[in-house]
């Protein structure tokens, strides 16, 4: 059995980054101290608060069935058969 | 790593798959995906001491409260290292009308000096009492977290309103501390008490 990671790291690197530059992009991070005082209002800061990104780590998954390592991510399903 | 993985690959392989996890961590973590998760303890202290520096631009103060055109503005923060350590850090370097900031973590039981704007974190009331009583001197901007933060005799009270930083004003009371809020900043508090409380 061989199998080789290099193609799931390179597929998995395309997609990981930039999926993630258009999750953050959209939301442009300024520090707290330069948000005006309405922005600053509307900070949710209790329990229901989550980070931005998340959602998208939890979902990276993997299985390894026979000669096959598929890894799953966000939905995305990247397989790599040898 | 799954029982999956351990079957199906061998200890060197696992290794290698180890190291690529730990290769696609390290590549997300500039786009903030393996930064540990701020608590909601944290991100609330940090909306504050944002609040904080924004206050004293919109405070006026009579000209007698600054020594000379360089005096910088003084922080009082009561028994409340890490908000204190939180505030310095925020204000690291920033300037309010050409002023720097200086933090001071304060004891309880010290007196509190000259300051501008005195913060006293916690929602202990009969506490927020005792200090505000022993600290009414000279124009200071009073910022308290209690429930009755106002009727205590604070200027601003935070509280959390719609899991939001929100905050209260009394106009009285900011007479009485001889300072004077801006009209930007009342448009924005969640309450302008005008009267007694």
């Amino acid at each position: 059995m061989r199998i080789s990671l290099l193609p799931i790291l390179a597929v998995a690197g395309t997609t990981v980054l930039p999926a993630c530059v258009a999750i953050t992009s959209s939301q442009p991070q300024l520090p707290l101290i330069d948000l005006t005082l309405e922005q600053l209002s509307s900070i949710v800061v209790t329990s229901l608060q989550r980070p931005r990104v998340q959602g998208v780590l939890p979902q990276l998954a993997l299985a390894a069935r026979g000669n096959a390592v598929h890894l799953s991510l966000a939905g995305a399903r990247i397989a790599s058969e040898h | 790593m799954s029982k999956y993985i351990e079957q199906a690959l061998p200890a060197n392989r696992r290794r290698l798959l180890g190291c690529a996890l730990a290769a696609l961590g390290t590549l997300a973590a500039p786009f903030g995906l393996a930064n540990p998760v701020p608590s909601d303890v944290n991100l609330e202290r940090s909306v504050k001491a944002a609040f904080l520096y924004k206050f004293l631009g919109y405070t006026e103060y009579p000209a007698a409260s600054f020594g000379d055109a360089s005096t910088p503005f003084i922080v009082g923060v009561v028994g409340a290292d890490d908000m204190a350590a939180e505030l310095s850090r925020t204000v690291s370097g920033r300037y309010v009308n050409n002023r720097p900031i200086v933090v001071k973590a304060l004891r309880e039981s010290e007196a509190p000096g000259a300051l501008h704007l005195l913060f006293i974190p916690g929602d202990d009331c009969a506490r927020v009492a005792r200090l505000l009583k022993a600290a009414r001197q000279g124009a200071v901007l009073v910022v308290t977290e209690c429930e009755d933060g106002l009727q205590q005799g604070s200027v601003i009270n935070f509280k959390i309103v719609e899991q939001r930083v929100r905050f209260d004003i009394s106009l009285e009371a900011a007479d009485r501390n001889n300072v004077k809020l801006s009209s930007r900043l009342l448009t924005v508090a969640n309450q302008v008490h005008k009267g007694p409380l």
